[in-house]
């Protein structure tokens, strides 16, 4: 009975560390949405904007090279002119508007998993950044941020002298 | 104690057979979304004459996307690659799911399955149902006298 006691245990654990692991990457991208403009709204939209999530998962990627951080942000369905980017003190704040897209106002919504309104996601960088080098492009939903690191950061090779 | 001989799996098995057989829609092969990595949010909305849905699926070139129809189902399926060949070792953060996604909606009876159009933008994917005309005018059966 014991091995069978150890066998459940293990097995349980191997979940919950799974699960943890789950919850802890989805809570770092849970960010909140909110509808400061909402009462400038519609009818229809402001009902639309109530029964959407007030919480979406703006997944973050961080990658660090030698010379530069590339920062991937998956924000789909926004207008390439409505991020607002900045860097202070080590930390890439991310703030945008996200619209609802409707070409019609009538109709009814079965589901609203989608969330819309204002975002802010704050993202540590590993490393200073020279953020006026700052390089930006958004495809597919994607927006890439790659950031020069500043000088004292950068990687340097430093070439060992042959004998 | 004979118990001792049993394997402890086959427990688990038992139990996941019993499972199985409790949800049947996972115990058919096709409609088993195991396998998939991660599912697109989406926006149902239903106007007079059409549905439209909008899912979000950043990251994912038009050409990834497959969108069928089958037997009144409609399925999105996909899969995220990787952008760049990247240095693996440094990442500092991943949140980003990665490989196959997959998503199934059962359709009403009226949609008219020969007219949906899909677009796509900034990474969400817009599916256009056109309601197939229907006759709404009641229709008044008269008994006949046998």
């Amino acid at each position: 009975m014991s091995s069978l006691r150890q066998n459940i245990d293990r097995a349980w654990a191997q979940v919950q560390a799974g699960w943890n692991n789950l919850v802890s990457k989805a809570s770092n991208a849970l960010t909140r949405f909110t509808h400061k403009d909402e009462a400038e709204q519609d009818g229809e939209t402001r009902a639309l904007l109530r029964s959407t999530p007030e919480w979406g998962l703006l997944a973050a990627e961080v990658h660090e090279s030698g010379d530069d951080i590339t920062v991937r942000l998956e924000v789909p369905g926004m207008d390439a002119d409505a991020f607002d980017v900045e860097v202070a003190d080590r930390t890439l704040i991310v703030s945008g508007h996200k619209q609802v897209q409707q070409q019609r106002k009538e109709g009814r919504y079965h589901i609203t998993e989608c969330a819309y309104g204002e975002f802010e996601r704050r993202l540590p960088l590993p490393a200073e950044v020279d953020s006026s080098g700052a390089q930006a492009s958004y495809r597919n939903g994607i927006l890439t941020l790659t950031l020069p690191k500043s000088e004292r950061d950068k990687v340097r090779r430093i070439p060992i002298a042959g004998r | 104690m004979t118990l001792m001989r049993t394997n402890p799996w086959s427990l688990l098995d038992e139990f996941n057979r019993e499972f199985s057989r409790m949800l049947p829609g996972f115990a058919d092969d096709d409609s088993r979304v195991v396998g998939s990595t991660w599912s697109p949010a989406v926006d149902i909305k239903e106007e007079d004459d059409r549905f439209v849905i909008h899912a979000d699926i950043p990251g994912v070139s038009p050409e990834d996307i497959d969108i069928s129809m089958e037997k009144g189902v409609l399925t999105i399926k996909g899969e995220r690659k990787h952008e760049a060949e990247e240095n693996k070792e440094g990442y500092h953060r991943v949140e980003r799911a990665y490989g196959t996604f997959m998503r199934r909606f059962a359709l009403p009876e009226n949609v008219d399955t020969d007219k949906i159009s899909a677009s796509s933008k900034d990474g969400v994917v817009e599916l256009v149902l056109p309601k197939a005309v229907q006759d709404n005018q009641p229709k008044k059966i008269t008994v006949n006298n046998g």
